[in-house]
């Protein structure tokens, strides 16, 4: 952390706040709600407390306004710039402007108000700017905040207590920073939003989601998928896969998992297998692939291993020459951190941990952002 | 301050000026403004010929005095290291913010330096960047590239923003296009052979 030249702070403890006039992109109500929470962050870690007044001076001067607004530090527009605020002391100084070209949420899906005021009023209670990437002084805007499980960082938390030092309260009321939900990836259910997939297949018409011993295996037509033991229906057929996909014409789901693969028709687990990648012409560098998918139409299988693919080709039986190429070359807008793919309705639906992607092979591009799990009607 | 994550594309585009200068030594406070100045010294010109006119060059690149305020804090003391620098023009000056892409021109790859002089023009006005800030993000026109760094990186400085520039490939449809290579290896995988 670091606090401004001189460490400018307010020598009291109760502090007055107006919000001066709102943005049209909010109701008040929820304007005041935010502006109110983000004073609690801070609240919490001092002894400070605040107060609205809704005439007059406060200390703290919260409003809105769009390029030249009357401090000669202009805003730009939309982006960029989107808000700023003064160290403490009189007039001008302890103020917050919002930059109103900034469509304001209180959601994530555009700038939300409550993480930007709450980094703003930071500054107006007399903290700089932190290089901590994680902390809420760290002057880039994080849109990928969990706003349900917020919290100030150490950093945040040794800044302001720097300048007003610990809550005066009882330590009890003290909130501890959460912990991150550390679940047992195995018992995670379908519905939890860090769900992410070892392998994603088609099967006649129907698509399994496999997931360490399990699978989830889901009709495009029906709400509910089912759950099931890997085991339970192909007992040689290893956890933790790597990769899987259907060549429909011969009917045969293909596993992989190291450098190994496995075929199966059905129910029935096909003889001679497991082989070797190797025996399809991949190289002997490659001992794990990340995710393949088969396309009927030009039947070609694709095989991605970290920001390369190769592709096979099922009529000749034989690698295409001149692979791999860059993932980022043929399917731009994929990473390079490919657990899974399937096709389903013309797109090419990408894995990546929690997140998936839909590709429109068509367009060559990227349409949909979506959970991985957005499947599964939860 | 709070800066919006910025696609260096966006940053082009959004910008009066791009520049490439070197930075001369300490800022000066500007008395009676809140604003304070660097002097640089300008090597090439980027973006802009057309807002400057025959202004030869810029000497300064004037910014907020206070951190808090957006203003720019520049941490080199190397006075021989070039940097890239978008700005806005006012009053026939260069201004910069915190929230400037503003980064050691040697820090870009090759590709990203040719797509600065080059690449990312072809693209303004024409193709936007949309950043995905949630999940699920959908895509709205024809002329958007979703920007996914955030959301899937956790950081602004991505893979997409590295690597890639968001152009038209018809008149009627903007794509990713990656920096690295030429387009031509690009195999469309609608039309591959059957």
């Amino acid at each position: 952390f670091s606090t401004f030249p001189g460490s400018p702070k307010w020598r009291k403890n109760h502090i007055s706040y107006r919000i001066v006039n709102y943005t049209l992109d909010l109701p008040r109500e929820s304007v005041d709600s935010a502006i109110e929470r983000a004073l609690k962050v801070w609240e919490e870690v001092t002894p400070l407390t605040f107060s609205r007044i809704s005439e007059g001076e406060a200390d703290i001067m919260i409003s809105f306004a769009v390029e030249e607004h009357g401090d000669f530090i202009p805003f730009d527009g939309p982006g960029m710039v989107l808000a700023h605020a003064y160290a403490p002391g009189p007039g001008t100084n302890g103020d917050a402007h919002f930059d109103d070209d900034e469509r304001w949420t209180d959601d994530v899906t555009g700038t939300n108000l409550f993480l930007v005021a709450a980094h703003e009023l930071g500054h107006s209670l007399g903290l700089f700017h932190s290089a901590n990437a994680e902390a809420l002084m760290y002057p880039v805007y994080k849109s990928s905040t969990d706003l349900a499980r917020f919290h100030l960082s150490q950093d945040d938390v040794d800044g302001i207590q720097s300048l007003y030092g610990p809550p005066t309260e009882s330590p009890d009321v003290l909130v501890v920073p959460t912990k991150s939900n550390s679940l047992d990836p195995e018992t995670l259910p379908m519905c939890s939003s860090a769900l992410s997939f070892d392998a994603v297949s088609t099967l006649r018409g129907e698509v399994l989601f496999f997931k360490d011993r399990h699978f989830w295996r889901k009709s495009l037509r029906t709400p509910e998928p089912g759950f099931y033991l890997i085991s339970s229906f192909w007992p040689s057929l290893p956890s933790n896969m790597d990769a899987a996909y259907e060549v429909t014409n011969r009917d045969t789901v293909f596993i992989l998992k190291g450098n190994q693969i496995w075929a199966i028709r059905g129910h029935e687990e096909l003889a001679g297998y497991p082989k070797s990648i190797h025996t399809l012409g991949l190289p002997e560098t490659v001992q794990k692939i990340d995710a393949a998918i088969s396309l009927k139409d030009q039947k070609k299988t694709y095989f991605f291993v970290e920001d390369k693919f190769w592709r096979f080709d099922e009529k000749k039986q034989s690698m295409d020459p001149e692979f791999p190429r860059k993932i980022a070359e043929n399917f731009p807008g994929i990473g390079t951190k490919v657990d899974a793919v399937f096709e389903a309705f013309g797109f090419l639906y990408f894995f990546s941990g929690s997140s998936q992607l839909e590709f429109d092979p068509n367009a060559g591009k990227v349409t949909h952002i979506l959970k991985s799990n957005s499947w599964f009607n939860c | 301050c709070s800066c919006a994550p910025t696609h260096p594309q966006t940053a082009f585009c959004n910008s009066d000026l791009v520049i490439r200068a070197k930075f001369m030594g300490s800022p000066e406070i500007i008395e009676t403004t809140l604003y304070q100045r660097y002097e640089i010294k300008m090597t090439k010109m980027l973006k802009g010929f057309d807002a400057v006119g025959n202004a030869t060059g810029f000497r300064f690149a004037y910014t907020p005095a206070m951190e808090s305020l957006c203003g720019y804090v520049h941490k080199s003391q190397n006075r021989s290291e070039e940097f890239l620098i978008a700005g806005r023009l006012r009053n026939g000056n260069l201004h910069i913010t915190a929230c400037s892409f503003l980064v050691p021109w040697h820090n870009l790859s090759p590709a990203q330096q040719k797509a600065f002089v080059k690449t990312y023009s072809a693209g303004c006005g024409v193709c936007t960047v949309f950043p995905c800030s949630a999940i699920p993000c959908k895509l709205e026109s024809d002329s958007h590239c979703l920007w996914t760094d955030q959301i899937l990186m956790g950081s602004e400085k991505g893979y997409q923003s590295d690597h890639f520039a968001c152009l038209p490939r018809n008149p009627d449809l903007c794509t990713w296009q990656y920096l690295g290579v030429s387009m031509t290896r690009s195999l469309p995988l609608a039309k591959a052979e059957a």
